[in-house]
């Protein structure tokens, strides 16, 4: 046994305690550890050092680990795969609107001027959306951005309207604006603008061969209406005078005074129609007069 | 064992080789069953390798090896018996024990050469020492350490340590008088 100097002083009595306890122990058997354990230990020991130190933890405890966080995985990975097929339906919802757009009927580009401006402060817009057809292409407008579809997309579009394949003649022949014209099979009211604006002449002769019949049917029809909104705006504004029968006469003398001797006698048999006991001024009498004993003048 | 934490692995064989007998004996002698002090012997050395990045060499590597097993023991008496191993001292022993044994007869031909009757008999002493003074003794020869780190490694302070073994070596001594007298 060790001799520390703080040792205390019953150090004899412990020396030969100790060697007899020594001899003691020669008489034993089976006082060490058995070769198995020794080498569990040193085996242990090595693993530790080699491997990382969670390879030490008892393979009870590894699996108690994955039991405990299971649940909360599966749940999660569930979760996941949840969002990612409402994502992808909703994704393919929104999607086949596209070759709708694609399928759209052709708007006319080139627009005649109407005669007249029509009474509307903005006749761009508004002539348009009183037009059904119109009003489409309005809203083509606003789907123009994506419109980079697929090859059967395209040509899909171009074999419907004959304009789409007039695009895509344009921009086979002119390479440079290949891009551009690819773009403008898909979202043709407005990015062929921005190709004429690039090359005018020629887009505008080649726009003019492919821009048939139905384009020129719609202007046709679009210049009935203006024209027939013009005299009901007129009707419109000579309904409130005849409410007042004064008034009414006032402006039929107005244009007596003018000499439109025909409109006053037009006017004079309208107002007659709806005031027949009405006592008309002496200038107009004699007007109404002279048209009845004429009434085919 | 700094050699061991670095990542030799051949240094904890050495150490394993230095320590394995005395450790052992020490918890055999404090376990009745041979099966317990194995478990026991094996998670000492278990905890060793997991604490062996903490380890700093602040005292003797025996004194942590034996704490470690000290601390390994109450744990296992706790889990069986309540405390046997109290660490409240000696009030159970008279200051006049000590006094009451006989002197040393170091000299005498007896005590230098034990029978084998008579080795065992002491071993029966041993193992008839509170559980405290027992350690305390077992602590001294088997792993070889001074009386402060006996106070260290049972976590008591030196005079505690050092009346635990005088304690332990007169009644161990008085039992040998009697036999071999």
């Amino acid at each position: 046994m060790n001799a520390h100097p703080d040792d205390f002083s019953m150090s004899d009595e412990l020396r030969d305690l100790s060697r007899a306890y020594r001899d003691a122990t020669k008489y034993e058997d089976g006082l060490e550890p058995s070769p198995a354990l020794d080498a569990a230990i040193l085996a242990a020991a090595h693993r530790a050092v080699t491997s990382k130190p969670q390879a030490v933890l008892p393979a009870r405890q590894q699996r108690r680990f994955f039991d405990h966080w299971r649940l909360p995985l599966s749940i999660a990975a569930s979760f996941m795969v949840g969002v990612f097929v409402v994502m992808q339906f909703v994704a393919q919802k929104t999607e086949p609107e596209m070759p709708m757009l694609a399928q759209a009927p052709q708007v006319p580009q080139v627009l005649p001027e109407p005669e007249q401006p029509l009474p509307s402060p903005a006749p761009e817009e508004s002539l348009p959306s009183q037009n059904p057809q119109f009003a489409q292409a309005d809203a083509m407008k606003f789907y123009e951005v994506p419109a980079i579809a697929d090859t059967s997309a395209r040509s899909r579009s171009a074999a419907q309207s004959p304009r789409g394949a007039a695009k895509v003649q344009m921009a086979e022949a002119s390479q440079p604006l290949e891009s551009s014209a690819l773009i403008a099979e898909t979202a043709p009211a407005t990015l062929t603008e921005s190709a004429d604006v690039d090359r005018p002449l020629e887009s505008n002769a080649l726009m003019a061969e492919a821009a048939p019949a139905v384009p020129t049917e719609s202007i046709a029809e679009d210049m009935e209406f203006a024209n027939a909104a013009k005299p009901m705006a007129a009707m419109r504004k000579m309904s409130a005078k005849r409410q007042n029968p004064q008034d009414w006469l006032e402006e039929i003398e107005k244009l007596h005074r003018e000499g439109k001797i025909k409109e006053v006698r037009d006017s004079l048999a309208e107002f007659r129609k709806h005031y027949p006991d009405y006592e008309l001024p002496k200038a107009l009498r004699d007007l109404e007069f002279d048209s009845k004993a004429q009434p085919s003048r | 064992m700094l050699r061991y934490a670095a990542g030799e692995a051949a240094a904890f064989d050495q150490l394993y080789a230095r320590h394995r007998g005395g450790l052992f004996r020490f918890i055999q002698r404090q376990c009745k069953e041979r099966a317990q002090a194995e478990e026991i012997f094996q998670e000492v050395w278990m905890n060793l390798i997991k604490s062996r990045e903490r380890y700093t060499a602040t005292a003797r590597f025996r004194t942590y090896l034996y704490t470690l097993a000290h601390n390994r023991m109450i744990d296992h008496f706790r889990r069986q018996s309540g405390e046997p191993l109290r660490s409240g001292g000696n009030a159970e022993e008279g200051p006049d024990v000590i006094a009451s044994l006989p002197a040393s007869r170091v000299d005498e031909p007896y005590v230098r050469v034990l029978s084998r009757q008579q080795g065992e008999y002491l071993l029966r002493l041993l193992e008839d020492l509170p559980a405290v003074q027992r350690e305390a003794f077992l602590l001294a020869e088997e792993g070889e350490l001074s009386l402060g780190e006996i106070a260290e490694a049972t976590g008591v302070n030196p005079e505690t340590a050092k009346s635990r073994l005088r304690y332990a070596v007169a009644k161990l001594r008085a039992g040998l008088q009697g036999v071999i007298a």
